[in-house]
């Protein structure tokens, strides 16, 4: 675990890691998009939850409250990437958790490990974008660049 | 670039290349034609001629447009014993759909009343974003009977009438429903969701008819110009998306042992007949169920809702369901294909069943004017109701358009709508908004979608269905 990259429990930013993950919108027709790229596995997939978080909720909302932690294996990268965007979303419409910051604790291309904070869904409080129903496969990619990693998410909203 | 060979006024085709089983066709104007021909959705209709036992044609419809794996507005057929199922030519919104209610009111009556009543619907149709739906926690046995019985169990508790259900696609339940293929998760995902709308492109409209062009046909379905009609556009909610995930993450695994390839990850299949197949389809048709009484629930809120805002009684309010259809589903059905019947498993995604008069399937009260299709528009134009017509029982799988087609990606419209105040812009074109969130309304805003005018005329100059009316937005709530 690299320390002190989540925010305080309590605090109200997102994300402050040392990742330098960056998450930028794709212009597609029917659904949203976006694509990351980070220097590492780990800080891909930081920034890939983000995206989805973002594309659930104003960030700068969302109080970093409480702790969960998200662990999901699957048979290669792309399904790893899926899955476990899959379980944040889930997080947010089982469990009404908005999760504002991520750290992959541990990751390989079958299995990730991560602690995400947040706090539970206020509608009153929120800036909620409306409804992600799904994390799609459509062009789904995870892929090692010269400069790290890179990632290509379509969700159908 | 592809080629496109025009073989209709209206009808374009995609000459078989590379994987392709099948040709691709596609229904466009030549104006549209225009447009769409470097658009990525062509692209993914010819990814579906791939599958494997697709008969007839790979079919886009005119509002087609740019999806995930299916394009939105594709058709394909896949012969019963020897196709495949794809929950990606579903969509994660198992049936999601369209009901539009009929009503005896005028609407010159709503005047008085209509920012109480865009009030009122607003508050007792739930979005279900962050809140539950109109039921409250659906417990295990009361889920059950929804994924069996579909728009019956919503009348059995209270919402609608018993003769809706031979107003709904399927009498508003598939047959073959296997609730013990829904997942946990699934259910869970459902539950507190019953009788909720959505977010998106998910909306309620309270409409005027405007103007009718088939008298005979709007007579037999009840719609008359200046009554109000009600449009209530949704779908199986967390329940349905759960279900298609499940399904992907089990034929993405099982593809390989089945021997099948396709070029796009979201178009995992797996044989109609595997184990695989039967378990989806089973499980496909208990989300479409709870869709069907999904939207059965809301159309009885509704009623509820005009009945205390307007102070009348049933009989005066006179609502009346003119037709349910889904735009996201498989459906086993027969079909001419080259001249002789064949049992096929029509996948629509983001296209809706079309059936011309006469069809066995259609209801007596129906079987003469042919299977209503509704057709919402934008929010700021205009929404049409057709008919199926025969031409779509002899080129589409009995099958039409769904909608008007995006053309701007919602962050386009978003960027399109800044700086302008998007509740006067609507006002101004005569219709009351009420939203959860004002950047769901930029991405809806007219200047997003295609005129469904056009998109309509070209399915009624392709034969694929007849125009019996025009229906204008008063309200419109948004989740």
């Amino acid at each position: 675990m690299r320390p002190g990259r989540l925010p305080a429990i309590g605090g109200s930013v997102l994300h402050a890691g040392d990742a330098a993950a960056s998450v930028r919108e794709i212009a597609h027709t029917a659904d949203v998009g976006f694509e990351v790229e980070a220097p590492t596995m780990a800080a891909l997939f930081e920034g890939a939850a983000l995206g989805l978080s973002a594309a659930i909720v104003d960030l700068d909302g969302v109080a970093a409250r409480e702790r969960r932690t998200v662990a999901v294996s699957a048979v290669d990268r792309t399904a790893l990437l899926h899955d476990f965007l899959h379980a944040i979303l889930l997080l947010a419409q089982v469990e009404g958790f908005l999760v504002s910051g991520v750290e992959v604790q541990a990751i390989d291309g079958e299995a990730v490990r991560a602690v995400v904070v947040g706090e539970p869904v206020d509608p009153a409080r929120h800036r909620l974008h409306g409804e992600v129903k799904a994390v799609t496969w459509h062009d789904l990619a995870v892929e090692r660049t010269t400069a790290g990693w890179h990632a290509r998410v379509l969700l159908d909203v | 670039m592809m080629e496109l060979r025009r073989v209709g006024e209206v009808v374009w085709e995609i000459p078989r290349h590379g994987g392709m089983r099948v040709p691709a066709r596609v229904y466009a104007s030549e104006v549209q034609m225009a447009t769409l021909r470097d658009d990525p959705a062509l692209e993914q209709l010819v990814n579906v001629s791939h599958l494997p036992g697709i008969v007839g044609h790979a079919l886009a419809m005119p509002d087609v447009h740019w999806g995930y794996g299916f394009p939105i507005g594709g058709v394909a057929a896949v012969d019963a014993e020897e196709g495949v199922v794809t929950p990606g030519g579903i969509g994660f919104d198992i049936n999601c759909g369209v009901r539009l209610l009929a009503t005896r009111i005028a609407a010159p009556d709503l005047g008085p009343v209509r920012d109480r009543l865009a009030d009122r619907l607003f508050a007792s149709v739930p979005a279900g974003v962050g809140s539950g739906g109109a039921v409250g926690s659906l417990s295990p046995r009361d889920t059950r009977r929804v994924l069996e019985r579909g728009a019956a169990w919503a009348i059995e508790e209270g919402f609608g009438r018993a003769s809706d259900l031979e107003h709904c696609e399927e009498e508003g339940r598939l047959r073959g429903a296997d609730p013990d293929a829904v997942s946990e998760t699934a259910r869970t995902r459902g539950r507190s969701q019953m009788g909720s709308l959505g977010s998106g492109n998910h909306f309620l409209e309270v409409q005027r008819v405007e103007r009718v062009h088939d008298p005979g046909a709007a007579a037999a379905l009840g719609l008359e110009e200046g009554l109000v009609t009600v449009m209530i556009h949704s779908g199986s909610r967390g329940l349905g998306y759960q279900v298609c995930d499940d399904a992907l993450r089990t034929m993405g695994a099982a593809m390989q042992r089945h021997g099948i390839a396709v070029p796009d990850r979201q178009l995992a299949c797996v044989p109609l007949r595997s184990a695989e197949g039967r378990t989806y389809l089973g499980a496909m048709a208990a989300a479409a169920n709870f869709a069907w009484a999904n939207r059965q629930v809301m159309a009885g809120l509704v009623e509820r809702t005009f009945g205390e805002v307007l102070g009348a009684g049933p009989a005066t309010l006179g609502f009346r369901l003119v037709y349910d259809v889904c735009h996201n589903v498989a459906k086993l059905e027969e079909h001419v294909v080259d001249g002789r019947p064949r049992r096929v498993c029509v996948h629509r995604k983001g296209a809706t069943r079309a059936f011309a008069p006469g069809h066995p399937a259609l209801p007596p009260a129906l079987r003469a004017v042919g299977q209503p299709v509704i057709i919402p528009g934008d929010m700021g134009r205009y929404s049409f109701l057709l008919v199926g017509a025969p031409g779509a029982m002899a080129e589409s799988f009995g099958t039409t358009c769904h909608g008007a087609g995006r053309v701007m990606s919602r962050a386009q419209a978003k960027k399109a709508g800044r700086g302008v105040d998007l509740v006067a812009a609507l006002a101004e074109r005569g219709v009351t908004v009420r939203a959860r969130a004002l950047s769901g309304v930029a991405e809806e805003m007219p200047w997003a979608y295609k005129d469904a005018a056009e998109v309509v005329d070209v399915v009624v100059r392709a034969g694929l269905a007849r125009l019996v009316a025009r229906l204008v937005p008063q309200i419109v709530v948004k989740g």
